[in-house]
């Protein structure tokens, strides 16, 4: 497991698979580990906020209650405020450039500009930029595919357009940062399901091709099977009603799960599995998904 | 399936009523495959019907009769329905170089803008252009008058609601203030006292710009902006009909989510928007709720008798299986009863089961259709 030692940690995947989930996881399995751990989501809309109940999440980083890491929400505004501020240093200059309709829309319109910004903040602990991010480990609960893809490709389209000034520096700079498998880690979540399975191993194709890095994924909401094969089958054929269904359901889930994760296996990744835990409560959900992820080769199942 | 389908009066009343429905949600929880079941039973309802997908997955694709890299309208193979079924990707790239070179002024002034490296991006990777052109695709396809609903499916967004924010970014972005600004700025020594005072500003912003940018980048951005002046107009007209045939009365929003407790939370964010927005939230669908063979409602006396007779080792680690596996679906229902009620009324709620197997033919549609037209379940 890479990221035990690595200092970023990427968990993307399709809409829905549980990214959220399983960053959050990630987290609690490295702070247990005695590790600074924050978990960065990145957007406008803070998805933790209602999943803990808290009181608010905002771009500087706040402990969650109860689960030892800090929180933070990161959109390409609040990082390039940070970062404008940075370099223009003087604050009439970077009011200016904020509170002007123009520059508003030219934000949106710039090519990679806010997608160069959040990757900016999340390497800028490794680069000593910036304010202080004193972290051993920023677990980023990123975009979904396309769009993370977008943002991991954003740098080099920088350093291509721009060579020289500060832009084309940093451009570099992150992208040395996010290529090197000692300092950033990359988690593709999946369900073992078709269309999930296939865009994650597309993913994992690009990431290699582009980054030159080996993602490693996650088989989520596995179901966690009360019997083999054998004997399931025995039920269906033998049971009535309802047993009868059920074993008919678990032997079709087995026979699927097995056949998705083979799947996976085959493409040489490293794969984690993570079971797919019967409850709503959020401490619960986080602890489950934490144990899959903390080491002595056992996954729960 | 070229009977008729059994009546529906929640559903069909949505479908039979409406020129167009638009399918919102966030991310993967199942709006192309609701609004293609939705078309279904449009279609078996008798309407000419089309479905406006935006990436459908493949296999979904190949059910529709749809090739990815042809957007043109095609009827879906295989139906024998009472009316009439099309479906359509949209490619956002395509749609929007079709609506520069049919707006611009001349064929130069299309070309220069289709050969900016900003337009270039700005057409497919802009937050929010996506949604512009399914929207441009919506409603040429609505003015054209082929077809007595149109059903748009959106794209992937992380948040519900960033669907109905896009065409206002856009929108703003082409503002006559902005584009003004810019040409100024591309105007050496500009007199006169307006433009004397704007390009202060415009020099130190420029320059602070720059200084983060490079100045290829201003170039490209001050030519993007002087070339899409002669579609401005155009634009604006158009978003304006945009919004006039979303808020209007021939429009119904259907959101579909997934099922848990920060994504009801995010649907009842969505249903207020919309309201305060103006456009009419038709009905609620939660996806994938229950497991499709989870037996609804039973008691445990009646689930001990059909669970049959059956003995040997495993029989007692599935039944404890079960009883978890139900435990946990009866919490699930009541988090449902629970957003049902404080969701106001208005909406119609459909649940549909998840199946175990992705929905990928017509005659899964016209399954989920069917399913749907069991009934809204807070009547
Ligand atoms: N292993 C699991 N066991 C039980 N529930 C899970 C598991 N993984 C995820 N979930 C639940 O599935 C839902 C979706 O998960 P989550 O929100 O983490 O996905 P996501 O990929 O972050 O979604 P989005 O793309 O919308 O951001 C949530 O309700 C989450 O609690
Ligand atoms: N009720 C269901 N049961 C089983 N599988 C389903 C169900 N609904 C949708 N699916 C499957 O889930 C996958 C995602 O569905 P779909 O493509 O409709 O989602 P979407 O919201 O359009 O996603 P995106 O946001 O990526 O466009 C598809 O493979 C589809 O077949
Ligand atoms: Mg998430
Ligand atoms: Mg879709």
């Amino acid at each position: 497991m890479g990221w035990k030692s690595q200092k970023i940690l990427f968990v993307t995947g399709k809409g829905g698979v549980g990214k959220s989930l399983i960053a959050a996881g990630v987290a609690r399995a490295e702070a247990a580990r005695g590790r600074r751990v924050l978990l960065a989501e990145l957007g406008e809309n803070s998805y933790y906020k209602d999943f803990w109940k808290l009181d608010g999440v905002d771009h500087v980083p706040r402990p969650v209650p109860g689960e030892g890491f800090d929180l933070a929400l990161w959109s390409g505004e609040s990082c390039l405020r940070e970062y404008v501020l940075h370099y223009l240093r003087v604050e009439s200059l970077y009011r200016l450039f904020f509170e002007n309709k123009v520059m508003r829309s030219l934000v949106n319109v710039a090519p990679g500009l806010s997608e160069i910004a959040i990757l900016g903040k999340i390497t800028s602990g490794i680069r000593k930029v910036g304010p202080p991010l004193a972290y051993d480990l920023v677990v980023v609960d990123a975009f979904a595919t396309g769009h993370a893809l977008a943002m991991f490709r954003a740098p080099r389209g920088m350093m291509e357009a721009i060579r020289f000034g500060p832009m084309g520096h940093h451009s570099r700079d992150i992208q040395k940062v996010i290529q090197d498998p000692g300092l950033t880690g990359y988690l593709v979540v999946t369900l073992l399901e078709e269309l999930p399975v296939v865009e994650t191993l597309e993913l994992r194709d690009a990431l290699k091709a582009e980054l030159g890095v080996d993602a490693e994924l996650a088989a989520n909401k596995i179901v966690p099977l009360p019997a083999s094969r054998a004997e399931l089958r025995e039920l269906r054929d033998q049971a009535r009603g309802g047993l009868k269904e059920l074993s008919g359901f678990l032997l079709g889930v087995e026979e699927r799960q097995a056949r998705f994760l083979g799947q996976l296996l085959d493409a040489g990744a490293e794969v984690h599995r993570v079971p797919q835990v019967y409850s709503e409560k959020p401490d619960e959900l986080v602890k489950r998904v934490a144990s899959a992820f903390s080491g002595s080769g056992a996954d729960g199942l | 399936m070229g009977s008729e389908p059994r009546p529906s009066p929640e559903l069909d009343e949505i479908l039979s009523s409406r020129k167009v429905i638009v399918c919102a949600g966030s991310g993967g929880v199942g709006k192309t495959t609701v609004a293609a079941a939705l078309g279904v039973r449009a279609a078996q309802l008798g309407a000419r019907v089309l479905v406006l997908t935006v990436d459908p997955a493949k296999r979904l694709a190949t059910a529709l009769g749809l090739d990815l890299s042809d957007d043109s309208e095609k009827r879906v193979p295989g139906q024998s329905y009472r009316g009439e079924l099309f479906a359509a990707v949209i490619d956002s790239r395509k749609t929007f170089d079709q609506f520069i070179v049919r707006h611009a002024k001349s064929k130069a002034a299309a070309d220069r803008i289709l050969g900016n490296r900003l337009y270039q991006q700005l057409s497919t990777t802009l937050s929010g252009s996506q949604e512009f052109t399914s929207l441009e695709r919506l409603l040429e396809a609505v003015e054209s008058e082929r077809y007595d609903l149109v059903i748009l499916d959106t794209p992937p967004t992380k948040h519900a609601m960033d669907f109905l924010m896009a065409p206002q970014r856009i929108h703003s972005l082409f503002q006559d203030s902005v584009t003004k600004w810019f040409i100024e700025a591309a105007r050496p020594g500009s007199g006169g006292l307006i433009s004397g005072l704007l390009s202060r500003g415009t020099r130190t912003v420029l320059k602070s710009l720059e200084t983060l940018t490079g100045g290829q980048f201003i170039e490209e951005l001050i030519d993007f902006f002087a070339a899409v002046r002669s579609v401005q107009a155009t634009l604006r007209d158009r978003s304006v009909a945009v919004q006039k045939l979303l808020s209007g009365p021939r429009t119904k929003f259907v959101v579909i989510t997934s099922f848990d407790a920060a994504k009801l939370e995010e649907a009842k964010y969505l249903q207020a928007a919309l309201r305060k927005m103006g456009f009419a939230l038709e009905a609620i669908v939660i996806n994938r709720a229950f497991p499709v063979w989870l037996p609804e409602g039973s008691d445990a006396d009646e689930d001990a008798a059909a669970l049959g007779v059956s003995s040997g080792p495993a029989r007692e680690k599935v039944l404890d299986f079960y009883e978890r596996f139900k435990r946990f679906h009866a919490v699930r229902y009541d988090l449902y009863e629970e957003f049902a009620k404080s969701a106001r009324a208005g909406a119609r709620m459909f649940r549909l089961p998840e199946y175990d197997q992705d929905v990928h033919g017509l005659r899964d549609l016209e399954r989920l259709s069917a399913r749907l037209a069991e009934g809204a379940e807070n009547k």
